[in-house]
């Protein structure tokens, strides 16, 4: 009795190739999918942490290339936006450990959709506040303020234990009650 | 609503008040660049087939049995080549001390 293995091995590794080629196209376009709701506000959180940077476009650019060739290792269960701000947070800190003193460039008058000169002010007056904290804490302050993160959340995607985050938002409290105070009894 | 929760909503309204919009420009080179890029099967072992992460833990058990046994093994007892006997009379400060020659030969009968 004889064996004859051969010819079989070729179609299979046709198939399996086939299937992974099917495959990186599914997951590539998953990627952009996923990552269309959620681009804009990455992008905020990025240029705002950087203090409105120019570098902040490169860092943007690698987060999403970073976030495109690992998405193999997102977790469908748990939230594609906490998992990309987890990549940007890294992003940012690897920036700032080249460049540590990223130069600022608020450009409020241009930037703000505000209407009337008060509000204007206010706006001014947040954002001077963010720009004087260092960058951690700054990110923290965006990532409560503008993404909209919940503190249990952000120490997922920063790192910082809970009652860090409590008590640098609460210092950002402290130090914007007296300046939005006013607006507020109106 | 407590204070906190209104000057948390003022704040995060003035903060969500500056919008930018991603630069189509930049949005653009993203794409390109991803053009060339293959995702990566990630990061995590876990991801790997089973059989494939069998291999390197069953080569560090190996190994890590093969450099540890010899080091572990008790060494080996050895021969009797001295024996020493003491005695000693506490009153008088005295000690007495027996040695055997190392040609003394414990298990051969005279």
């Amino acid at each position: 009795m004889s064996w004859d293995f051969e010819g079989t091995p070729e179609p299979i590794a046709g198939i399996s190739e086939m299937s992974r080629e099917r495959e990186t196209a599914m997951s590539k376009t998953a990627f952009w999918d996923k990552l269309a709701p959620c681009k804009h506000k990455l992008y905020n959180y990025i240029r705002k942490s950087l203090n409105f940077s120019a570098d902040a476009d490169d860092v943007f650019q690698e987060t999403v290339l970073h976030a495109f060739q690992y998405i193999r290792s997102y977790n469908e269960d748990s939230d594609f936006g906490a998992w990309l701000f987890g990549i940007a947070h890294n992003e940012i800190k690897k920036h700032y450990k080249k460049i540590p003193q990223t130069a600022s460039s608020i450009e409020l008058d241009r930037l703000s959709s505000a209407d009337t000169s008060h509000t204007r002010h206010l706006v001014g007056e947040v954002y001077r506040y963010a720009e004087r904290l260092n960058p951690r804490q700054r990110e923290v302050f965006f990532l409560f303020y503008d993404g909209g993160f919940t503190m249990a959340e952000i120490s997922g995607i920063t790192g910082l234990r809970e009652g860090n985050i409590k008590f640098i938002l609460n210092r950002a409290r402290n130090a914007l009650k007296t300046t939005l105070g006013v607006s507020h009894d109106r | 609503m407590t204070d906190e929760k209104k000057l948390d909503e003022q704040i995060a309204r003035i903060v969500r008040s500056v919008e930018l919009e991603v630069p189509p420009a930049v949005e653009a080179r993203i794409r390109e660049a991803a053009a060339d890029l293959q995702p990566r099967a990630g990061r995590f072992w876990f991801r790997r087939p089973l059989w494939l992460t069998l291999i390197p833990s069953t080569a560090a058990v190996l190994l890590a049995g093969i450099v540890l046994i010899p080091a572990l093994r008790r060494p080996p007892v050895s021969p009797i080549s001295e024996i020493r006997t003491e005695f000693e009379i506490a009153d008088k400060n005295i000690k007495i001390v027996f040695i055997q020659k190392p040609d003394f030969n414990l298990f051969k009968e005279n």
